[in-house]
């Protein structure tokens, strides 16, 4: 969970990502914002993220983001 | 049939009655029935298009499934005995195929729509390129006949084919929900785009008569009446007088007049149709996605672009955006220069090809014309800049010390905001794009404050009168300080609820009192022109 708070911090330093459960619902983070997340843990995951996978319940919380990526991890 | 007409109103009234009166099982029936019925209206010859487009995709979207179901067979009949790399080679054989019928029947889709709506705009378009070395082309007219709502259904058409690709959404398996779906009247002729997984999954459910849903909808289509009716009817004379064949004519101020009218008259015209399609589908028990968010209350372009025709929005960021910028040349640029030269480079990358991809579509789906294309470029550039700009941004104001959370600071970033969409209004709305070029220009060079004060009473030889003019402001004024108080979080038709009954009736018996006396009524009035009918 440290290292993905760490990730997003690096993005946007300006928003609580640790209390935070609405960043796509309430229109925290913009588009531009996901792509640069999803960038970032693609290279420190060594994992995919695809098209597929761009769904709000997905980016909603650091939580959220910490869930896509161990699922992605399983199904490598 | 326009939104608009009072025959659209009473066709309405006895499609609810209808509705409401048969058993549920059958209300989706009922609505296909009056969507054909609404839409062999506008033409006999039409309704083959959308017969097409709907059995194409409903056939592709089934093939699509079969193989899908398929495969998860084969896998589920090998049971235990498969290894968990057997079980992914085999999924992305599945996708493979997938994949390819999918982009198969997203094409041909697009084919069907950029040949029927671009057709003459390409060929006059060459006309154009050979007029520059005088050469006489005279390009053949091919006269096709556009169908009512072709972009919409269109669009609504490939969403659904791309969810059911992805595997989002099953294949649905009922034809004539389908074709509903793809043929819903009150969102045919200017939208919004819908999602099969929301609005189609709505249409098959059973809607118990709600008074309160009727209610809400009768008050939102008189508010979209207002808009429409009100405003953007009436100050369409200051448009077409400023933007005309006479453009030559006009000083910088009254150009900067008519583009202020014309920002009021898009809105109103677009966003009011939209809240009478909302309101009559709030009347049957559906809640469709929602189209415009106060735009001119944007802070930045990307900003207005959130809140402006945001059905499109979303649709382009789903299908187009996203696989964009998550594709394998991007993600790879993206990585390569996060790398070398840091996050800021390594996000611009990206941000710079997506919107560019993005708005260029978004362009020519308004129409195939250079002054389309440009300003399509044009919205695409200042996003593109806002994102490379942020930490120039960041200095200036941390430098100035600016407080950016100050209420007058958002006020000079909407105003900001609103004189870069004035520029794009005028590359759109100008007769031409060399008229557009001259116009521009002129709001820098000839600018006279005096006219816009009103002294000489100039301003009232622009296609509205003093009555008029005072009319259309008030309108206004009205929407203004309704637009103020929806963006300080209430609910106008909820909060008007909890008024006592006087209060209540005096406000509905007001607002159509003012769209039977005020409205644009007559014998040039045509009910049907509806600019974003036209998209």
């Amino acid at each position: 969970m440290e290292k993905i708070l760490e990730i997003l911090n690096s993005i946007r330093s300006d928003i609580d990502f640790a209390n935070e459960d609405k960043l796509i619902d309430d229109g925290i983070l913009d588009s531009f914002d996901i792509v640069s997340i999803v960038g970032e843990l693609c290279d420190e995951y060594d994992i995919t993220i695809t098209v597929d996978d761009m769904e709000p319940e997905n980016f909603n919380s650091a939580a959220a983001i910490l869930a896509l990526v161990e699922r992605l991890q399983d199904e490598m | 049939m326009a939104l608009n007409s009072l025959s659209f109103l009473l066709f309405l009234a006895v499609v609810l009655l209808v509705y409401y009166i048969v058993p549920k099982k059958y209300q989706w029936a009922v609505l296909l029935v009056a969507s054909y019925g609404f839409y062999l209206a506008s033409g006999l010859a039409q309704v083959i298009y959308i017969i097409a487009t709907t059995l194409f995709t409903f056939g592709m979207s089934h093939w699509m499934q079969r193989i899908r179901n398929n495969n998860l067979k084969e896998i589920a009949s090998r049971g235990e005995d498969i290894t968990k790399e057997e079980k992914l080679a085999m999924k992305k054989v599945s996708a493979k195929k997938i994949h390819r019928i999918q982009v198969l029947a997203v094409l041909v889709n697009l084919g069907v729509l950029a040949y029927i709506k671009f057709l003459n705009g390409v060929l006059s378009n060459f006309d154009d390129l050979f007029a520059l070395f005088k050469w006489d082309a005279s390009m053949p007219f091919i006269n096709v006949l556009v169908p009512l709502g072709l972009s919409y259904y269109t669009f609504n058409s490939i969403g659904y084919l791309i969810d059911v690709g992805r595997g989002k959404l099953e294949a649905e398996r009922h034809i004539g929900k389908f074709a509903l779906f793809v043929s819903f009247f009150p969102s045919i002729v200017q939208g919004p785009l819908m999602r099969y997984g929301d609005v189609g999954m709505q249409l098959q459910q059973p809607h118990e008569f709600k008074y309160e849903n009727v209610k809400y909808g009768a008050q939102l289509i008189l508010w979209g009446l207002f808009k429409k009716m009100v405003i953007a009817d009436r100050v369409a004379a200051i448009s077409a007088t400023v933007f005309s064949a006479n453009f030559m004519e006009f000083s910088g101020s009254q150009v900067f007049f008519g583009v202020l009218a014309y920002s009021f008259q898009i809105y109103c015209d677009f966003s009011g149709g939209t809240d009478i399609t909302r309101g009559a589908a709030q009347m049957m028990g559906l809640d469709l996605p929602l189209n415009f968010e106060r735009p001119f209350f944007a802070i930045s372009m990307a900003d207005f672009w959130r809140r402006w025709h945001m059905s499109l929005g979303a649709w382009m960021r789903e299908y187009v955006f996203y696989p964009i910028m998550l594709c394998k040349p991007v993600t790879a640029l993206s990585k390569t220069f996060r790398k070398k030269y840091g996050a800021y480079w390594g996000k611009l990358v990206p941000s710079v090809a997506a919107p560019m991809v993005v708005f260029f579509l978004i362009g020519i789906w308004h129409g195939l014309t250079w002054q389309y294309i440009l300003n399509g470029l044009y919205n695409a550039f200042l996003i593109s800049a806002s994102v490379a700009l942020t930490p120039v941004y960041k200095k200036m104001t941390d430098g100035l010390r600016i407080n950016t959370e100050a209420f007058s600071f958002r006020i000079f970033q909407m105003l900001r905001t609103f004189c870069l969409l004035c520029v794009s209004r005028i590359i759109v709305r100008a007769p031409s794009l060399g008229a557009a070029k001259v116009m521009l220009l002129s709001v820098f060079t000839d600018f006279d404050m005096g006219f816009l004060l009103g002294v000489n009473d100039e301003i009232y030889n622009m296609g509205l009168n003093q009555q008029e003019m005072t009319l259309v402001v008030a309108a206004i004024a009205v929407l203004v300080v309704v637009s103020i108080l929806q963006e300080s979080g209430m609910k106008i038709r909820e909060t008007l609820a909890k008024q006592n009954i006087v209060f209540r009736w005096f406000m509905i018996l007001l607002l159509i009192a003012a769209i039977l006396v005020f409205g644009k009524y007559g014998a040039n009035y045509d009910a049907s022109a509806f600019i974003y009918g036209n998209f």
